[in-house]
């Protein structure tokens, strides 16, 4: 087994059955998911480009090479899920997501000597019965870890987080469910994105709200299927960072008023306490409340699908009357899938996707506008499906144009020129997604 | 604000455009598949789903009827997918997957199809007549393990249980274990006859079985005061007893149609407790 190194400490999990009147092991689902990748970035015009008056009679190929930031191929994610029922009222997750350097900007110094933590994963099925207790442990699954100092290597890293480590209770109220744990976090559409395009959903893309945090959540569905309704106390952080003290409150609503028809509503509070200056949230002095709301429209017919969301971050100043707000970020997402399948019995979806970052107040009063539209064109194929229907494989082809918000849709000289350091790029991705599963029965 | 009102003009066409498409496609649909139907789903309903469809495609041979299990929260999922023509299910659908289908855009129609019961069998000179549905629960778990203590004879308990992967357990496990597990060196079998038999021959015998499947070489015990019989399973008073159903994306046309017009029929019902179930009218 290839080594792993890991900056958590020690895991472990261990499923225990009683002999009786105790919580059992009714179903355990283990499946994973791998996402392999080949990606081309093209930075837009260099400083260079932009001052040479014949530009545009330059060769085309050589100017071409010389935007290329990285061509790679990489696994860029790998996801190892476990999900025990123990009883009709009570399941679990274990979500690992294994990340690598190569998709990161900073990967290991090579200079530098590390302390490897190596992780083990083992399974084993023992039955030892107390005669005492009846207590009978049936299936161990233990993930271990060891460290060691190991001398600077040129090779990069590769790691597992925990990505999810929640129950879930389905409490004697009909249709409320209680989960605990590293949770998915309720907030707009962070916790129900399928990935119709390559790029994560925009909430999740602004960094703003993490996909996962320590939390713990109550879920109601409205009667007849109308919808769902969910609070939630979270870290605020995401799980790995204790940065902030204070816990972020979060309510969502979900409504569908009609099938097809999906409306969606958000808000998400957290004091942030002091910081020392403007302009980043870590640098603000005396700007305590974080407030994030979200509005989504969703729209699911035949073979249209429609999403429309808004999504807005802000800072307020304590003990200010009016015009509270310092630090404000405007998001705003549209996503266009047509699925094919209707009309030529293939798996295929052609999307289209624009997000629009609007420049924040900041960047205005400083002159350099930070906004940012980005568009994505893609096609989704899948095939082999399982017995669900869904598609084991799924390959993904997708191109992306990020630029500033000034100049857009002029012709790309003018559009940088305007924008001075906000050039624009293209990323040109094809991903394939395979994924498994296997049902053991208790 | 323009951007906005290009968003909402851009959306409001291609809304307009897909209703249009989708029933033109609708249409083609049918007159493309009109004579193909796929249903997966419980394997409880499977055997009935089965022995109806051979039934139909024998009468309609221009018509290709697949069937396949997985269980029901397969069968459910397939139906919201939009992967199959007709979810199975042994349980009601959950509102979160009623939720999750009407945000898909499925209109999903319900049909019970047949009902499931599982009467309490011992052998013929066992004198106990009656359970409740917690003694039921423990003889079979092994916290009861001799007859004296239900006022039965002072004889050990045998317990006749069907194997882990059938629907008659699913329904069992449902009904009365909620959660618990069959005790350690209960007798399994594979199949209603063999546990009639076993049960037949073995003195301090218990098992269960399809109330279809129900002889006089054995005594049926009463559980709660109602003895499972295709009469009390219909009338719905017997505990251990449930619907199954079959899920579809609207209101059922065309070849869709006619099946189910054949299977809740005289003919498709007589086929449903030829399989080991219960009318469901």
């Amino acid at each position: 087994m290839k080594r792993l190194s890991v900056p958590v400490c020690a895991l472990g999990l261990v499923a225990l059955t009683a002999g009786s009147g105790g919580a059992q092991l009714q179903e355990l689902r283990v499946g994973g998911e791998i996402w392999n990748r080949w990606e081309m970035r093209l930075n837009g015009l260099t400083a260079a480009a932009l001052t040479n008056k014949d530009f545009a009679r330059t060769n085309f190929a050589s100017s071409l090479a010389a935007r290329v930031v990285h061509s790679r191929m990489n696994v860029e994610r790998g996801y190892l899920d476990i999900r025990p029922k123990f009883t009709d009222t009570l399941s679990g997750r274990f979500t690992l997501d294994f990340d690598n350097s190569i998709g990161t900007a900073n990967p290991v110094s090579l200079s530098s000597p590390r302390v490897v933590t190596t992780v083990s994963i083992t399974t084993q099925r023992v039955t030892v019965t107390n005669s005492v207790t009846n207590w009978r442990v049936v299936e161990r699954v233990t993930i271990s870890t060891s460290r060691s100092a190991v001398s600077a290597s040129p090779s990069g890293w590769s790691r597992p987080r925990i990505k999810y480590a929640y129950l879930t209770w389905k409490t004697p109220v009909p249709d409320l469910e209680v989960e605990a744990g590293v949770t998915k976090t309720y907030f707009g559409s962070l916790y129900d994105w399928e990935y119709l395009t390559i790029e994560k959903d925009a909430v999740d893309r602004s960094g703003k709200a993490k996909s996962a945090d320590a939390s713990v959540a109550l879920i109601y569905q409205l009667p007849l299927g109308y919808g769902q309704v969910a609070g939630q106390i979270a870290h605020g952080e995401g799980y790995a960072s204790a940065a902030n003290v204070h816990p972020a409150y979060i309510a969502d609503l979900r409504l569908i008023p009609l099938p097809g028809i999906t409306l969606g509503g958000a808000y998400r509070y957290q004091y942030v306490g002091n910081t020392t200056a403007p302009a980043t949230r870590s640098q603000m002095t005396n700007y305590k409340n974080e407030h994030m709301y979200n509005a989504l429209l969703r729209v699911d017919y035949g073979f249209v699908a429609f999403h429309l969301q808004y999504f807005e971050y802000n800072i307020s100043r304590s003990g200010q009357q009016k015009d509270a707000s310092y630090l404000s970020e405007v998001f705003w997402h549209s996503l266009l899938a047509l699925r094919l399948r209707q009309f030529i019995d293939q798996d295929l979806e052609l999307v289209g996707r624009v997000d629009y970052k609007r420049s924040t107040d900041a960047s205005l009063w400083q002159g350099k506008p930070d906004g940012r539209i980005s568009t994505h064109v893609g096609l989704n194929y899948g095939f082999a499906p399982n017995d669900r229907g869904q598609p084991q494989f799924l390959i993904q082809a997708n191109w992306t144009r990020d630029q500033s918000e000034v100049g857009f849709g002029l012709p790309e000289a003018k559009a940088c020129r305007l924008s001075g350091w906000n050039q624009a790029y293209d990323l040109f991705q094809l991903q394939l997604r395979w994924r498994f599963s296997a049902t053991i029965k208790g | 604000m323009k951007r906005l009102k290009t968003f909402v003009l851009l959306a409001t066409a291609m809304m307009s455009v897909a209703l249009v498409a989708d029933v033109s496609a609708q249409r083609r649909r049918g007159d493309r598949r009109g004579e193909t139907i796929t249903m997966a789903g419980s394997t409880t309903v499977l055997p009935i789903a089965q022995k109806t469809a051979e039934a139909f495609m024998d009468q309609n041979p221009g018509v290709n009827i697949s069937v396949r299990g997985g269980g029901s929260s397969v069968g459910v999922a397939a139906i919201i997918d939009g992967t199959v023509d007709i979810g199975n299910s042994s349980r009601p659908i959950t509102t979160k997957e009623l939720a999750l289908a009407r945000s898909k855009g499925r209109f999903l129609k319900e049909i019970p199809v047949a009902r499931d019961g599982l009467a309490i069998i011992v052998h013929k000179n066992n004198p106990v007549e009656n359970l409740t549905l917690a003694q039921v629960r423990d003889i079979f778990m092994g916290k009861i393990n001799n007859w004296s203590e239900v006022g039965g004879p002072n004889m050990p308990i045998v317990v006749v249980s069907r194997d882990t992967s059938s629907g008659t357990f699913e329904t069992f496990k449902e009904k009365v274990l909620k959660g618990g597990k069959v005790k350690e060196g209960a007798i399994m079998v594979a199949a209603n006859q063999a546990v009639l038999t076993t049960v037949r021959d073995t003195p301090g015998g218990v098992g269960y079985v399809g109330v279809g499947f129900l002889t006089d070489d054995v005594n049926v015990v009463a559980v709660n005061g109602v003895k499972g019989s295709q009469e009390s399973v219909q009338r719905g008073t017997y505990p251990i007893a449930r619907k199954l159903y079959m899920y579809v994306n609207g209101e059922p046309q065309g070849t869709l149609k006619r099946y189910f017009d054949f299977l809740l029929g005289p003919e498709g019902q007589r086929l449903v407790e030829e399989v080991g179930y219960v009318r469901v009218k």
